[in-house]
């Protein structure tokens, strides 16, 4: 496993759940720390669905811990000024899924976790799993309709 | 229903639309983390001085016994190198029962390294150093009348035969004695059998095709081997 590639992937999916700096990059240490403890999962060829189970489940415990709006507010890069008209509509299209799809569709299709992983991750069989994805990126592109990212 | 389902634009707005912030403390950690880390060759080197000094010794002196039989009697016998393999065989599958045996499997269990990682490194450290001395003895044998790639499946075969018995022996009883039966067993076949014509050359085809069959089932019970391992630090944890 490639550490510094998954330390990004992690580092992004709890940004994406805290939509915090701070806290995510803590999350992300202590996520690998407690896998580098743990040989067991080591080796046996389950680190990333260990990593992905520790991640959310700190994410979970830290927004329990500390009310969202208690968070100090950063905004991703680039900035609402900067962003262009497509990725505002893609930011509105993302906007209007339920946040278990879009954290579905960032696992999957930008963090490139396999599918064998994910389906481990949700407690799912990966057919279901591939009927949902399939659910979501219909739907994704019925509501970017006409944009150019489905040219 | 696949990644296609998405177009190459539409993820890299996607993985634009993810974007964290610059991670501020990544370089630190990864420093640090990798500086606790070992390497593959690392972890290998680290092993190699727990591998008992009678597997290396066995092995020479199988070595040395293949290398005096052939330049003494020649090509002809090469049933004796075949006969001798299974007992090259015995201490790489005894090795791996080592923990069990000293009865430090538990402690090996709660330790850095997994014991399937352990198994993996020294079972294949062994299994290189064998191969190569099987590739000299297979040179050494190798003459008139044989070819050294005849004389090599001559000599590999009897040696994967054992490890596909022993495996599943040890890994079963938990000791390395009934190795030491197969290994007999083997040896024993081998010698029984060297008058009616096993070792002519029509023969060789079949030959060919145990070699290639059992280094199938050898594969699949060092794989089984490993992972009885790591079921086994599961199971506990």
């Amino acid at each position: 496993m490639n550490i510094e590639e998954q330390y990004d992937k992690i580092y992004r999916y709890c940004w994406y759940k805290l939509k915090n700096r701070e806290a995510a990059e803590d999350i992300t240490q202590e996520a690998f720390l407690r896998l580098l403890n743990s040989g067991g999962y080591r080796d046996t060829g389950r680190s990333l669905q260990y990593l992905y189970t520790v991640a959310r489940n700190l994410c979970t415990d830290e927004f329990r811990r500390i009310k969202p709006d208690l968070l100090p507010e950063e905004v991703p890069v680039p900035g609402p000024e900067e962003k262009t008209v497509t990725s505002m509509v893609l930011r509105e299209a993302l906007d209007e899924l339920n946040p278990e799809d879009r954290e579905l569709l960032l696992l999957r299709y930008v963090n490139g976790v396999r599918m064998s992983v994910l389906a481990r991750l949700y407690g799912v069989s990966r057919f279901a799993l591939y009927r949902r994805l399939a659910g979501i990126t219909e739907a994704l592109k019925k509501k970017l309709g006409g944009s150019e990212f489905l040219e | 229903m696949n990644d296609k389902s998405l177009n190459d634009k539409l993820k890299r707005a996607l993985a634009a639309e993810f974007a964290p912030p610059e991670p501020m403390r990544k370089r630190e950690f990864l420093r640090k983390v990798r500086g606790e880390g070992v390497s593959s060759l690392g972890f290998v080197l680290i092993q190699l001085p727990y591998i008992r000094k009678r597997v290396w010794l066995l092995s020479l002196a199988v070595l040395a016994a293949g290398v005096w039989a052939a330049l003494r009697t020649g090509p002809a016998s090469v049933w004796a190198a075949s006969a001798l393999m299974p007992w090259l065989a015995v201490t790489a599958v005894t090795e791996n029962t080592r923990s069990a045996a000293c009865g430090m499997a538990e402690l090996e269990m709660s330790t850095r390294f997994s014991l399937g990682s352990l198994t993996l490194a020294r079972l294949g450290t062994v299994g290189a150093v064998h191969f190569v001395l099987l590739c000299t003895l297979s040179l050494v044998w190798g003459g008139d009348g044989i070819s050294a790639v005849r004389a090599g499946i001559y000599i590999l075969t009897p040696y994967l035969l054992t490890l596909c018995l022993g495996l599943p022996l040890t890994r079963k009883t938990g000791g390395g004695w009934p190795c030491f039966g197969a290994a007999a067993l083997v040896s024993g076949v081998g010698l029984f059998f060297r008058g009616v014509r096993l070792y002519e050359p029509e023969l060789v085809k079949y030959w060919v095709l145990a070699m290639a069959l059992m280094a199938l089932v050898a594969a699949a019970e060092y794989k089984k081997t490993i992972f009885s391992k790591e079921a086994l630090l599961w199971s506990l944890s």
